[in-house]
């Protein structure tokens, strides 16, 4: 049998499916070769049927259910994917890096933004490699982090690779893939993101992390779910706090109420990996009162400095990198 | 008979002299006025009758004409009333002609004989000042305001009293120009804001180089109440200046003493047109809200949210320092020379960027198109973009800012230093080009504005120059240092309007 092709056809019945469908071919075969005994036995849909008159296509880059460099991780999933694209660099599945998943709200605060950002490029420079989903938010956030210190990430999409949804990321797509990093997707290249793809694509990521960082979550929101995958597979769940009537972060202060890490750096995360938590020195005299968005004038007050001299040293910490000013005016310590 | 008169026509914010004839001479009776438009002309046609009746003369079965030259000139407004009835009065030789050839008028005349004011007897006024006409003739509601043309000025209440006046039989009615009364209007007080202590720097900057200022962050932190209190800390007018502004302000028909110092502070409204804020009209010419800001401020509240083709509108006054209105059958001048200070939040519900309360409820994609909505040249052309946040210390934490009085004085001191730099009138925002090296730019000052300006714009540039010498101004120094640029740099220059 050829396995590409029974996968092909199975993508190309649910091209423009329904999720009832999705489910029910699903839960049908929990292998390619169940799957494959269906289109044989005649049971393919119509456009299935249509596809096996046409020519194979390319088969591309993908993995397919039962394949070695599928992670062994994707296997514990209550329903592991039967196959997935790939674009980018395969070897990150593999099972020698570290992976850290960071995942949160569509519409963060901007301080979650830049905790997001920062926690993954000083993890990335460590060598673990950060997997979102490529959202906007907080996902495009953890990715870019990555990409600022030219590492690698994973970003699993919720639609297919050539789609790209969000359009808006697909520069930072490039971007992931031009630093090494690796695109994944459950569904054909072309396939459109539809609402139940993204808990499903929400499912692989929990499985391929080994620790998972919820930033922000909302009340039974994406991320939430995610955590909850994570919890099932036995991953530990690292949540950002935050104050404790902020309505944004209801979700991640159930979790943190349950049990999980509270992670406000990344030596946090390190020690849930019982990676070496190296001591940073500070680069800078603002230390990490920078670690927020700051306006000059409230850094001047906490280091009770005029405000002219703090704004002058700011410019030149920008001008050396280590500061990054966020687009509504602030300052912050730029990666690690 | 003939017999002539002066007066004004109102052009734009300034007034332009006009000699009104008039001419009786046999032939079937008629009352003509030429010079003017139809209907114009059949009003002030009718008012003139009952001007003369009001005198207790008749029209003598003649041919009377009366021209209001020059011909081409719009003259709307009852302005000429009074005029044309001095000429024909003098004209059937019931006044003498050679006193009333001397004086100019301008009034409009009710249906029992009384004197009106118009708009733009300040400007007529100093029209006739510079024309040195003997006296000047204006309503008695406006002669306190004519007065201040330094000419005499007669105010009389009647059609009848003004023939005994001119006549000689009554002395004339002249108008003091009245005294500097002390309670001329204050500007809000600086010390009422509490905290916000960086866009106090930035205000003080922008009043002390001219500069354009931009107040962008959350709602709630008092951005329209710091640019209040602009005003008060500008420097402030002079006689001739403050003259200036009390004509354009007359020519719009609103109310200003021509005496106050302070300069004037307009904020219109985001749904204002086009034509109300720059100026125009097709019959004539009305006054915009960037000339009633000229020598002052205008400040938009909430900047995405005015139209862009009103926002386009306001390039050639901040370019020019003026508009130029051009109809078919005439073309005006207006001033407006002003300052232009904005307020905007970074999104369309307000809340990006905010450290507490409600999360930001807009997508990426609505706050591009918010941000987008104020296009790049408009945001060019803030000199200065300062950050205001509501500031989350308690009441009994929170500084007050200095008195309006300190920094006015502040504000002053580095106007002298640009006054000797650069000439009468002229301050740092008004460089053209900025070159460095003349500014006085130590090396280091130099490679830092390089490298903080490194891919961007000549503006930016420009602008960060300048603002780095304006710092360096109210500090008192001759030279501009690294450090003035940095800091410049740092507080005081636009973020990126894209967001992540």
């Amino acid at each position: 049998m050829d396995r590409h092709r029974t996968w092909e056809l199975y993508r190309a019945e649910l091209a423009c499916g329904s999720p009832l469908l999705e489910r029910r071919w699903a839960a049908a075969c929990k292998s390619l070769d169940e799957l494959h005994g269906l289109v044989r036995a005649g049971r393919a849909g119509p456009l299935a049927r249509q596809a096996m008159l046409e020519p194979a296509p390319v088969p591309g880059d993908v993995v397919l259910h039962g394949d070695d460099d599928l992670p062994d991780a994707l296997g514990e999933l209550r329903r592991p994917p039967l196959g997935m694209h790939l674009k980018g660099n395969r070897s990150l599945l593999g099972s020698s890096t570290m992976r850290v998943a960071i995942v949160g709200s569509r519409r963060p605060r901007v301080h979650a933004l830049e905790v997001a950002r920062r926690i993954s490029s000083q993890l990335s420079r460590r060598g673990v490699t950060i997997v979102s989903g490529l959202a906007i938010g907080i996902d495009g956030a953890a990715h870019r982090g990555a990409v600022d210190v030219g590492a690698p990430t994973i970003a699993v999409l919720g639609s297919g690779i050539e789609r790209c949804y969000p359009s808006r990321h697909r520069s930072l797509a490039d971007q992931i893939v031009a630093c090494g990093g690796l695109l994944v997707s459950e569904y054909g290249l072309l396939d459109e993101a539809r609402p139940w793809r993204f808990p499903e694509r929400n499912r692989i990521i929990a499985a391929l992390c080994d620790v998972l960082v919820v930033v922000q979550a909302g009340n039974a929101s994406g991320s939430m779910g995610t955590a909850s995958v994570a919890l099932e597979l036995g991953r530990d769940v690292g949540v950002v706090p935050s104050a404790i009537d902020d309505v944004a972060f209801e979700g991640s202060l159930s979790l943190l109420r349950d049990g999980a890490r509270a992670v406000v750096d990344a030596a946090s995360v390190l020690r849930m990996l019982g990676m070496e938590d190296a001591t940073s020195a500070d680069l800078h005299e603002f230390g990490s009162y920078l670690d927020s968005p700051r306006d000059p004038g409230e850094l001047a007050r906490m280091v009770e400095q005029p405000v002219r001299v703090v704004a002058s040293r700011l410019a030149l910490l920008e001008i050396d990198g280590l500061v990054r000013r966020t687009d509504d005016g602030r300052y912050v310590n730029a990666g690690g | 008979m003939f017999a002539t008169t002066n007066s004004c026509a109102l052009l734009g914010t300034d007034a332009i002299p006009v000699r009104v004839e008039a001419q009786v001479e046999t032939g079937l009776p008629r009352f003509t006025i030429i010079g003017m438009s139809e209907s114009d002309e059949r009003e002030t046609r009718e008012r003139v009758r009952c001007g003369l009746a009001a005198v207790g003369v008749d029209l003598p079965l003649k041919r009377v004409t009366v021209s209001v030259a020059p011909a081409d000139l719009p003259k709307g407004g009852a302005g000429f009333d009074v005029p044309i009835l001095l000429a024909v009065l003098a004209a059937l030789g019931e006044i003498p002609g050679d006193v009333v050839a001397s004086i100019g008028a301008q009034a409009e005349l009710g249906l029992d004989g009384q004197l009106r004011p118009v708009l733009g007897t300040l400007a007529g006024a100093l029209v006739a000042a510079r024309q040195q006409w003997a006296a000047f003739i204006t309503a008695p509601a406006a002669a306190e305001r004519a007065a201040r043309a330094s000419l005499p000025v007669w105010a009389p209440v009647s059609a009848a009293e003004l023939r005994a006046v001119v006549s000689g039989q009554a002395d004339p009615p002249i108008v003091a120009v009245p005294e500097g009364d002390e309670s001329s209007p204050i500007a809000p007080e600086l010390s009422d804001v509490r905290g916000q202590e960086v866009a106090i720097e930035a205000m003080m900057l922008a009043a002390a180089g001219g500069h354009n200022l931009l107040l962008y962050g959350p709602p709630g932190a008092g951005k329209t109440m710091l640019a209040s209190r602009l005003p008060g800390v500008l420097p402030r007018l002079s006689q001739d200046e403050a003259l200036e502004v009390a004509m354009i302000h007359d020519a719009a028909g609103m109310e200003r003493d021509p005496a106050s110092a302070l300069r004037p502070f307009r904020a219109p409204h985001h749904a204002t047109s086009v034509q109300a804020m720059v100026g125009g009209g097709s019959a004539r010419p009305i006054v915009g809200e960037v000339s009633l800001a000229h020598r002052g401020v205008l400040f938009l509240d909430e900047l995405p949210e005015y139209r862009p083709s009103v926002l386009d509108a306001l390039r050639q006054p901040l370019e020019d320092g003026g508009i130029m209105i051009r109809r078919a059958r005439w073309h005006v001048r207006y001033p407006a020379r002003l300052q232009l200070v904005a307020a905007m939040n970074l999104c369309r519900c307000g809340r990006y960027g905010a450290s507490g309360g409600a999360p930001c409820s807009c997508s990426p994609a609505s706050r591009e198109s918010y941000l987008s909505r104020v296009s790049g040249a408009i945001m060019d052309r803030f000199d200065i973009a300062v950050r205001m946040a509501p500031d989350i210390r308690s009441l009994d934490e929170l500084p007050r800012a200095p008195a309006s009085s300190d920094i006015a004085g502040r504000v002053a001191q580095a106007r002298a230093l640009q006054l000797n730099r650069l000439g009468a009138g002229m301050c740092n925002a008004d460089v053209r080009v900025a070159s460095p090296r003349a500014l006085g730019f130590t090396p280091a000052a130099r490679s830092m504005l390089r490298a903080r300006t490194a891919g961007l714009s000549g503006r930016r540039l420009r602008a960060l120059a300048l603002t780095a010498r304006t710092t360096a101004d109210l500090r008192g120094s001759e030279l501009v240092s690294d450090e003035d640029v940095a800091a410049s740099s740092s507080l005081f220059f636009p973020v990126p309007t894209e967001p992540s």
